[in-house]
């Protein structure tokens, strides 16, 4: 999996490329945790992410939570694939997907 | 060591020397008498001891001259021998004492010479048990290498393994598998007529002399009528052996084989039957044996075991023989755990060496070739494994639009197998039925039921460590889930919609 970053002042975004696994889902959690305390926005463009599981899932959803109450947290241009498993999992409900 | 108590000289002179006296005393009273009733009191008894007392006195000078000779010259004669002896016996060598000795020195030269025959004989043994021990240890240890360098070979949709086991009379019985090119099998089983050192070396060249002849021949049958050939021509020991030598094409499903005078292997699946063979000949005896090349397709869903007589014919405490029903129990059991060659082979070993109490009469070879329905691989219970375990799925499932989310599935449970079960392997297996695509995960770890798993709070709780997405991913993406544990084994068994398979 390949992680691309932008940062924008308290905003970034990640764009997520390759296969979000239970082997790769660390690298995610790793490079949300770089992006340290003062980013409050965080987007997740996930256009080139071909394939999801739950333990990527779950990195969404600790992500979210990281940004809960300082600022916004969302997922953009969601392949059918990745919304498929949002959609079995209910996540879908509590995230802000965005295209 | 307490000595005899025997009449030494001295003894004996003295001895004779007391008789004397007391002689001498009885004829001085007898003579005392007779001459005081005839003569009178007056006289007599001066009479008698003037004739008593001269023959006292030369009676203890011949007693004193017997025993100054007896010490003097005798015993220093005797302790001189002895000492002569000893050394003679303790330096091998003859002694050379001579005179009236002669008879001892003959004695002691005989004594040498039974001493050094007996010592000849004792070393000879030695050095026999010596040779048989280490000839022993050398079989013991080509029949080991022998087993050790046919490893097992291991394909996603088949597999095949042998193994054996031994008895004390090295019976050097064989086994070997190998690739003839990619994917094609070659293996087989020889029982070799004969033991000890002689049979494993026997059985080392067989086994080498098989293999160049499988890579150079054309033909299975060449291959084996050209070990044949081999063994007649170099043949010091006289040996010969009964086999079964076969190869395996997996890309047409072919299963050609030579049965050499062995037992008829046995298949296992669906069915359960001897496989046909020529009965052929003993390889190792003959210019011009009689073989037949045999084919068959072999299609997947079984399994075929060859083995050597002493599976068989192995033997309880009762005398009973262990037989083929014995053998095609061991066998289904093996196959029932649907993980392997290997397994079949250690099935039917155990199965041998507990009929017989662990003392088996002869050796026990045994080969497996495993074709399953579908694929199989072993996985290791790490998050690294994925990428086995997806190259497998996907490689499988090739063009279906839904291999994705198959693998989703699959991902999951392995990831939860992996997190929760402290498995040490996972066994993987695939395969249609029906219209279904099936996999099948087996690991050995504590029993744990997925089905069973409830997230807490929910799915999208704080809790996301728990496996409860995992599951309902599962539960969406397969048609039906079971599972259940089979000898401590967690089975689990996911049974997917197909759309389209290769």
């Amino acid at each position: 999996m390949k992680i691309e970053k932008t940062v924008d002042g308290t905003a970034a975004m990640l764009s997520l490329s390759g296969s979000l696994d239970a082997m790769t889902a660390g690298e995610l959690s790793k490079a949300v945790a770089e992006l340290g305390d003062g980013i409050t926005d965080l987007v997740l463009d996930l256009e080139k992410l071909e394939y999801v599981s739950s333990a990527g899932l779950r990195q969404f959803a600790l992500a979210q939570k990281r940004m809960a109450g300082k600022g916004s947290f969302s997922l953009v241009r969601v392949p059918a694939f990745v919304k498929d498993v949002l959609t079995m999992t209910g996540l879908i409900d509590h995230m802000e997907v965005l295209g | 060591m307490k000595a005899h108590k025997k009449l030494t000289f001295p003894l004996i002179l003295t001895l004779f020397f007391a008789g004397l006296l007391l002689a001498g005393f009885i004829y001085a009273l007898i003579r005392y008498s007779v001459l005081a009733s005839a003569a009178g009191g007056e006289g007599v008894l001066e009479t008698v001891l003037w004739e008593v007392i001269p023959a006292l006195i030369v009676l203890v000078i011949l007693y004193g001259a017997a025993m100054v000779v007896y010490f003097v010259r005798i015993r220093s004669s005797i302790q001189k021998a002895a000492k002569a002896i000893e050394g003679a016996v303790t330096e091998h060598k003859e002694t050379d004492l001579g005179g009236e000795w002669a008879p001892v020195d003959a004695a002691v030269k005989k004594f040498n010479a039974s001493a050094e025959a007996d010592i000849r004989t004792r070393e000879n043994k030695i050095a026999y048990d010596a040779q048989r021990r280490t000839e022993a240890g050398i079989a013991r240890d080509m029949v080991k290498a022998l087993s050790a360098t046919s490893l097992p070979c291991v394909e996603l949709d088949f597999s095949g393994a042998g193994g054996a086991e031994r008895s004390p009379v090295i019976a050097a019985d064989l086994f070997d598998g190998f690739y003839l090119g990619r994917r094609t099998l070659c293996f087989m089983t020889a029982d070799i007529w004969g033991t000890g050192f002689a049979a494993a070396r026997f059985a080392s060249r067989v086994k080498e002399l098989f293999r160049d002849a499988a890579h150079s021949a054309d033909t299975l049958g060449e291959a084996v009528l050209r070990l044949n050939q081999e063994l007649i021509a170099n043949n010091p020991d006289e040996l010969a052996l009964t086999g079964f030598f076969a190869v395996f094409m997996p890309a047409t499903g072919e299963l050609r084989y030579v049965n050499a005078g062995s037992n008829p292997p046995v298949l296992v699946g669906k069915e359960r039957a001897f496989l046909r063979v020529q009965p052929g000949c003993p390889l190792g005896l003959y210019e011009e044996p009689n073989l037949t090349e045999e084919y068959l397709m072999f299609k997947p869903g079984r399994c075929l075991v060859t083995y050597t007589n002493g599976a068989v014919e192995a033997r309880d405490a009762q005398g009973q023989a262990f037989g083929y029903d014995r053998l095609f129990a061991a066998v289904k059991d093996g196959w029932d755990r649907a993980l392997g060659a290997d397994r079949i082979v250690t099935s039917v070993l155990e199965a041998v060496k507990g009929f017989a109490g662990g003392k088996l009469g002869d050796d026990c070879a045994v080969y497996a070739l495993y074709y399953p329905n579908g694929i199989q691989t072993e996985l290791m219970p790490k998050t690294s494994e994925l990428e086995r375990l997806r190259d497998t799925i996907l490689d499988w499932l090739k063009d279906d639009p839904r291999k994705n989310k198959i693998f989703l599935a699959c991902e999951e449970i392995f990831t939860n197998i992996v997190n929760h079960s402290g498995a040490t392997t996972i066994h993987l297996n695939c395969q249609v039925e029906g219209n279904s695509f099936v996999v099948r995960f087996t690991d050995d770890g504590e029993p744990f039921n997925p089905l069973q798993v409830r997230p807490e709070g929910g799915y999208y709780s704080n809790n996301y460590a728990e496996g409860g997405m995992g599951m309902a991913i599962i539960r969406q993406i397969a048609g039906e889930i079971f599972y259940r544990t089979q000898e401590n084994r967690n089975v689990l068994t996911i049974r997917f919609p197909v759309i389209k398979v290769n």
